[in-house]
């Protein structure tokens, strides 16, 4: 009896240490070879497998990282196979034909995939800057099913998407009224990738799931390349420019950390970025005192704003008086963005080549001969 | 009291100059005020920002405490504060409507003069409202009660603009929402603090008025006193303060609320010859102490105003509620 009892809670040890359900990633099935993987050099949050008539691609959870978000089994629409789909996985059917993308971001992306019109539907078509997009939209040949924070879904049950193209955020707790929706959700989580290469990546994913895989693929080998040659041309002089990147909001700064994706963009144009020291992956609040210390002598400031007139030095400096001690504005190397016109955050995280060019130019004015700045222009 | 008060307020304000997320010798401190200091950047940080701030600091919490004061007199509710009667909601409906509507076109950053005079009109039009409600609303809790419909009504046309608004524009409100204290800069200092200091003259003046209305409508009423213009005086009071506060550092909450409470208790009387002055220098002190913490994580950035607020708010709440027999007004 003392051994049955014995065997009993080894048994049940060993299934506890072993046997419980696991995170780790699982091929669909069992059975299944992989027959190749696709290279993944610097996303962290994506990986994709391919095997004999599907791919599976896994998407890590970014706040929890020993978990998977979600894992989708992707299939070519036009196959007859069966595949057996495992519980926790999605099943996508590729080509998507009817999507409804919930940022412009992927919108833009699509378009550029030659898939605008498997573009069945979009939210927030106001911060749409893409012409040809918001024509679609005008024209109702797409579809706008109002705000991504809470979209209509009965437009979105009549829409009938295959795919919902949307950002996930930390505990989110599921999809909502959306998960009455039968359309896979796919889970937009290229924006917490860290370093301006691993968002790019992303296209990859993107571009599988719209039948665009080699398409996506050369286009990401094109900007790797590009990305990387910018940086090799950077000819780093033994004092690099000081940059400030952003401006205060309400007294308080949100300034990049150096492992941030701005902050990584700006050591790449080759700038002695002033906060690469503060730690995290995304911005920390800091105040005036702190900023202007280690900030007073930057050579380059650069930031962002909306606003439907451009700001010139006179409107910057009068905005806050204490701009005025910053030698920046003093030499007037203040470059701004309107993202009330500048498709910046349509183009960046897939072409951050783009950026990187403005950075050097910004950096190094004598480089990038014929070169004129796309997104950020010089205060005048 | 009001002795220890002034001292601890001095000692406060020096420690505020002392004090910040950057280190500053103290012998340099000295030199930057007695104007001998070489070090420039020293000089911005002391001059330009801390000192304005310590002002601000001092300004705004002895207008929001006076501000709570009066409220809860002039209602005869201990739980009355800035925030009741709509005026800083109403306040930050103007601030809503200039960001997220004219956000385009007058610039969008938060703390700009477009933001300030947004402010003031929300919190203009609620005002000018409210004193012609006073007018025809004899009953207090009446008048208590549509107050606090126009701040729903106001926080509704602010949840529908939050709602449609774009992201960046939601994060600007959200950081105005927060408050701050380092939003007014040197030149705005003097306009802020005539405003102020006309607004807690003009409360000085309401001493006797207030006292009389501890005792009751009818009693004040018998005295002689015009109840309804009385009250009109008192809203129009707290409105200029309340309304300037908001437009300069944001909806600040709970010194308002909870700093007549803490002078109450210190004075063990509710005579506002004596409340009055204590609960000006008490919110000063308040307010000085939320500002030095709010840069406790030091290289971690800095906390906001509204998240140290409630530290010394709710306690006092709290107790006002356990003990509410215990407190007359």
């Amino acid at each position: 009896m003392k051994r049955i009892f014995i065997c009993l809670c080894a048994t049940a040890l060993l299934s506890a240490c072993f046997g419980g359900k696991t995170d780790a990633p699982q091929n669909p099935c069992v059975s299944d070879t992989i027959s190749e993987n696709i290279e993944i050099k610097y996303a962290t949050h994506l990986k994709i497998k391919k095997f004999d008539n599907y791919y599976y691609a896994e998407i890590r959870n970014p706040w929890d990282t020993s978990k998977n978000l979600v894992n989708y089994v992707i299939v070519d629409a036009n196959s007859d196979s069966q595949i057996s789909v495992p519980e926790n996985s999605v099943l996508v059917k590729s080509p998507i034909s009817n999507a409804l993308v919930f940022t412009s971001l992927h919108a833009h992306l699509l378009k550029e995939l030659g898939c605008l019109n498997s573009i069945g539907a979009v939210c927030d078509a106001d911060y749409i800057l893409d012409s040809e997009i918001k024509n679609l939209v005008s024209e109702g040949k797409i579809k706008d099913l109002g705000s991504s924070m809470s979209p209509d879904l009965e437009r979105v049950i009549i829409q009938n998407p295959d795919a919902i193209f949307l950002s996930p955020f930390e505990n989110s707790n599921g999809y909502g009224a959306l998960s009455k929706v039968k359309a896979a959700k796919i889970e937009c989580a290229d924006y917490m990738e860290t370093s301006p290469l691993a968002q790019a990546e992303w296209v990859k994913f993107y571009g599988l799931l719209m039948g665009k895989f080699a398409m996506a693929d050369s286009i990401f080998v094109s900007v790797e390349k590009k990305y990387n040659d910018l940086i090799s041309s950077v000819k780093r002089h033994a004092e690099s420019p000081k940059l400030l990147a952003n401006i205060p909001i309400s007294g308080t700064w949100y300034i990049p950390t150096g492992k941030s994706t701005a902050g990584r963009f700006y050591s790449d144009a080759g700038a002695d970025y002033l906060f690469s020291d503060l730690d995290g992956y995304g911005s920390k609040p800091l105040d005036f005192e702190k900023v202007f210390a280690r900030a007073h002598d930057a050579d380059i400031w650069l930031f962002k704003y909306n606003s439907e007139s451009d700001f010139t030095l006179e409107t910057f400096a009068n905005e806050n008086p204490k701009f005025k001690n910053f030698k920046a504005l003093a030499d007037k190397r203040v470059y701004a963005c309107n993202l009330s016109y500048s498709p910046f955050y349509d183009e960046i995280p897939f072409h951050p080549e783009l950026l990187l060019k403005d950075l050097i130019k910004i950096c190094y004015p004598d480089a990038l001969e014929n070169y004129s700045l796309k997104y950020y222009k010089p205060l005048k | 009291m009001i002795i220890v008060a002034s001292v601890l307020l001095i000692v406060l304000g020096i420690l505020n100059l002392f004090v910040g997320s950057v280190d500053i010798p103290i012998g340099e401190i000295f030199r930057i005020l007695a104007g001998n200091s070489d070090n420039e950047v020293y000089r911005i940080i002391v001059m330009e920002s801390r000192l304005p701030q310590t002002i601000t600091a001092i300004l705004s919490g002895s207008a929001l405490s006076v501000g709570g004061l009066i409220m809860q007199t002039t209602f005869n509710n201990p739980l009355a504060g800035p925030s009741v009667l709509g005026i800083s909601t109403a306040s930050s409906l103007g601030v809503a409507i200039v960001t997220f509507l004219f956000g385009n076109m007058l610039g969008g950053l938060s703390g700009s003069v477009s933001v300030i005079i947004g402010s003031l009109i929300g919190s203009g039009s609620v005002l000018i409202l409210l004193i012609f409600l006073s007018s025809i609303i004899r009953n207090n809790l009446t008048l208590l009660i549509v107050g606090m419909m126009i701040s729903y009504l106001s926080s509704s046309a602010i949840s529908i603009l939050n709602f449609f608004g774009a992201e960046r524009t939601v994060k600007n409100f959200v950081v105005w929402g927060m408050g701050s204290f380092s939003g007014v800069t040197l030149d705005q200092i003097p306009t802020f603090s005539v405003l102020v200091t006309l607004g807690l003259f003009c409360s000085i003046l309401m001493v006797k008025p207030l006292n009389i209305l501890l005792l009751g409508d009818n009693y004040a009423q018998n005295l002689g006193i015009n109840l309804n213009r009385t009250k009109s005086l008192l809203i129009l009071v707290v409105g200029v303060l309340i309304s300037i506060v908001t437009a300069y550092c944001g909806p600040v909450s709970f010194i308002g609320l909870a700093t007549p409470h803490i002078a109450r208790l210190l004075l063990r009387t509710s005579n506002h010859t004596k409340v009055l002055p204590l609960t000006i220098l008490v919110g000063a002190c308040i307010a000085l102490i939320c500002n030095l913490l709010c840069i406790l994580p030091g290289d971690n950035g800095n906390l906001p105003l509204n998240a140290i607020t409630p530290l010394f708010g709710a306690p006092i709440i709290i107790y006002v509620l356990m003990s509410k027999n215990k407190i007359r007004l």
